[in-house]
């Protein structure tokens, strides 16, 4: 069976996919400046690993998952650093100011979700849901905003990244609790019930 | 504490951790009684699952693809040093 050998070509590269690989990239990271670099970062780390193109996936699948790569890495990169920061703002955290749930574990009467009329199970292709959402995710704190940016590049497994990062797991479901809590409110109050 | 009581605190992240991976027999016990009770949770879970679904899209939704584009300088700028990297 004849197999397709897929080949580079990079001095196009910019022409048929700049605009494509940006606009992924200012979709997962909400961030146009940032995405501007980490576009350019993929194309010369592209340029650079060449010699590792086997040509079983197009040249296109190929820069896509070198720049998933680079966005991947920048917030694995801004999670360590900010590591001790937040492990601080953690522990000065009070449990009864918690505004989601009341002392005994329960929900706090306003905080506490509602129907928003949806079918819940229908996939929605909505621009002003989306950039509502990714305005809800620059909202939340560092660390928990960088494991949200990761979720969104990447299936996350879960032992892999807290040892890359160097947390706990206990630690890691906190922070996304904490995260899906304050998205799902932002959503509800700026979305659904606008 | 009860076996079967579950915080509301407690379930959303138990229904977090369950997105990834599978709960210990417990916890899942718990997390299922708690949901037949309890309409919050229930929303939760629906919920979390539906913006879980939208983080994972792998569209360009938050923008528009039309108006946005790499800038020019940027554009010039990776083609100068690809050619010159391969002329080498």
């Amino acid at each position: 069976m004849a197999e397709i050998i897929n080949t580079l070509h990079p001095d196009s590269w910019v022409k048929n996919y700049a605009d494509e690989l940006y606009a992924f990239a200012v979709s997962k990271t909400g961030n146009p400046d940032l995405a501007e670099d980490l576009v350019q970062e993929a194309f010369l780390g592209g340029l650079k690993s060449m010699q590792n193109f086997k040509g079983n996936s197009s040249e296109k699948t190929w820069l896509y998952a070198i720049l998933k790569f680079k966005i991947a890495d920048h917030y694995k990169k801004a999670s360590t650093k900010n590591e001790i920061a937040n492990s601080k703002i953690q522990k000065r955290e009070d449990p009864d100011k918690d505004p989601y749930f009341t002392e005994d574990g329960g929900w706090n009467n306003k905080m506490r979700p509602t129907d928003w009329g949806i079918d819940y199970s229908c996939p929605v292709e909505n621009k002003e849901l989306s950039l509502v959402l990714n305005k809800c995710i620059e909202k939340l704190a560092h660390t928990q905003k960088h494991l949200v940016r990761l979720k969104m590049i990447e299936e996350v497994e879960v032992a892999k990244i807290c040892k890359e990062l160097q947390i706990t797991a206990t630690n890691y479901w906190v922070i996304i609790h904490r995260a899906k809590l304050q998205l799902r409110s932002c959503l509800e109050k700026n979305w659904f019930k606008a | 504490m009860h076996i079967l009581i579950l915080s509301c605190r407690k379930a959303t992240l138990l229904i977090e951790k369950s997105q990834a991976m599978p709960l210990g027999i417990i916890d899942k016990l718990q997390l299922r009684v708690h949901l037949k009770l309890c309409d919050g949770c229930n929303q939760y879970q629906k919920q979390s699952l539906f913006i879980e679904d939208l983080l994972r899209k792998d569209t360009k939704n938050f923008s528009d693809p039309d108006k946005l584009k790499l800038s020019e300088k940027s554009k010039s700028l990776i083609q100068k040093v690809i050619e010159e990297n391969l002329k080498k």
